[in-house]
């Protein structure tokens, strides 16, 4: 049984305009009828002066006369309403936490065609975003629409391959960001594949959990920083599995590398990207 | 870098993409049975498909996007309801109509959840066809109308 007491301040606490107006005393320092009033926004008097005599004989707030002619008041917390107001704020927190609705939900999809490597991914995943998963690049097609954010993409996957499916994914102008996972040797067709990141198999769970962050904090970037990052994200790995004269020779190499030369970024835009990320970025893949 | 002409609006011939294999000689009831201009392309897999679509969509000056896709369902991987699915679900293509024909006639429900816009039986003659395409074409063509923007458009 739950005691009277506690269903009468459930019953205090649940009327529209009394927590507020606590809150309101307790936030600030004049709190004239007028201040309270203008405060508290679409408020009545009638309704106001009402919750004010209601609270006075719960003896949580006090009424002070300032001074009488005109008539002027202040309206300040008891103890007792001093205590309320921490109750008011833990209640507050305690909304906040479970009751108030998620930020907009972030969608990753973990297409991979080997059933244990596509679970393990997803379990890494599960705890701070929806994943959403798919055996082979048919699925993931069925598996894709505008909610979803990032993909962590297997490059080699029977039916429609990995490439396949990035090349739709970025012909539809798709506003998703995407890992390329692989067990194969760089080559140099990776560069001309639209990814955003490229992880080497096996991935480790802290490297997926940090590449499927930063890139789902690259939709906050501009498409210049984000076509920035993915260039650098694909020269770091030819510059990992190719010595330097291979590189000078290489066209695609050089190709990449005028059209990194080719963006202007603006320095806000540079800070813009998390420390993190740009640090990150230049080692991306190499194990 | 030069670019072609756009050809998308200036040209007024409709533009079908049949992904399937029709059950008549469909290329040969177009143009004469037909009062309007049909440029009907047949592809037989969903991989050419699906690698038609990519090309017009990321070069469209390259390569002409359909007006129209006729989709038939019993065909190899991807298969039909993975490509209207693709279709449906794509920021750039989600406004191309879509008629899917299904001899079978199993897969309605399947067709209208995933946004297919119209599902019918096919016809079983070329003049069937240039009716159904006639039909289609006023709809699509002339009553219905679109975003601002052309599918095919860069933006």
């Amino acid at each position: 049984m739950l005691p009277e007491s506690l269903l009468d301040s459930v019953s205090l606490l649940s009327k529209k305009w009394h927590p507020a107006i606590v809150r309101c005393l307790a936030t600030n320092d004049d709190n004239g009828f007028s201040d309270l009033e203008r405060r508290l926004g679409d408020i009545s008097a009638k309704v106001l002066t009402d919750a004010l005599d209601e609270l006075q004989e719960y003896d949580i707030i006090d009424r002070r006369e300032i001074s009488q002619s005109p008539l002027r008041v202040n309206y300040t917390l008891t103890q007792r309403g001093e205590e309320l107001n921490e109750v008011i704020d833990s209640l507050a927190e305690w909304s906040e936490t479970h009751l108030a609705e998620p930020e907009t939900e972030q969608v990753v999809l973990v297409a991979d065609d080997h059933k244990r490597i596509r679970t393990m991914h997803t379990d890494w995943l599960a705890d701070e975003y929806t994943v959403r998963q798919a055996s082979d690049g048919e699925e993931t097609l069925r598996q894709l629409d505008t909610d979803v954010g990032v993909v962590v993409l297997d490059r080699r996957m029977p039916g429609l391959s990995g490439g396949e499916v990035l090349d739709w994914i970025r012909s539809q102008r798709y506003d998703i960001r995407v890992v390329m996972v692989t067990s194969e040797d760089v080559d140099f067709d990776l560069p001309d594949m639209g990814f955003d990141e490229y992880l080497t198999k096996p991935v480790r769970q802290a490297e997926l959990r940090d590449v499927v962050a930063d890139l789902f904090a690259r939709h906050e970037y501009s498409t210049q920083l984000q076509q920035y990052l993915a260039l650098q994200s694909k020269l770091a790995l030819l510059r990992v599995e190719y010595p330097d004269d291979a590189l000078s020779a290489n066209e695609e190499y050089q190709r990449l590398q005028r059209r990194l030369d080719g963006l202007e970024l603006t320095p806000a835009e540079l800070e813009q990207a998390d420390s993190e990320v740009l640090e990150r970025v230049p080692i991306g893949g190499a194990q | 870098m030069p670019r072609a002409t756009r050809r998308s609006s200036e040209s007024q011939a409709l533009r079908i993409l049949f992904i399937g294999s029709p059950n008549v000689a469909l290329q040969e009831a177009f143009p004469s049975d037909c009062s309007r201009s049909v440029d009907i392309t047949i592809v037989t897999d969903g991989r050419t498909a699906l690698q038609r679509l990519t090309d017009a969509s990321e070069s469209p000056d390259d390569h002409d996007g359909p007006d129209l896709v006729l989709l038939q369902f019993d065909f190899e991987l991807p298969d039909g309801m993975t490509l209207l699915h693709a279709i449906k679900s794509s920021p750039r293509l989600g406004a191309l109509p879509v008629v899917v024909l299904d001899p079978d006639a199993t897969g309605f429900d399947m067709t209208y959840e995933a946004g297919g816009n119209a599902y019918i039986e096919p016809p079983e003659t070329p003049k069937g066809y240039v009716a159904l395409i006639e039909s289609i074409a006023t709809f699509w063509v002339e009553h219905v109308q679109y975003p601002g923007e052309s599918l095919y458009s860069n933006g």
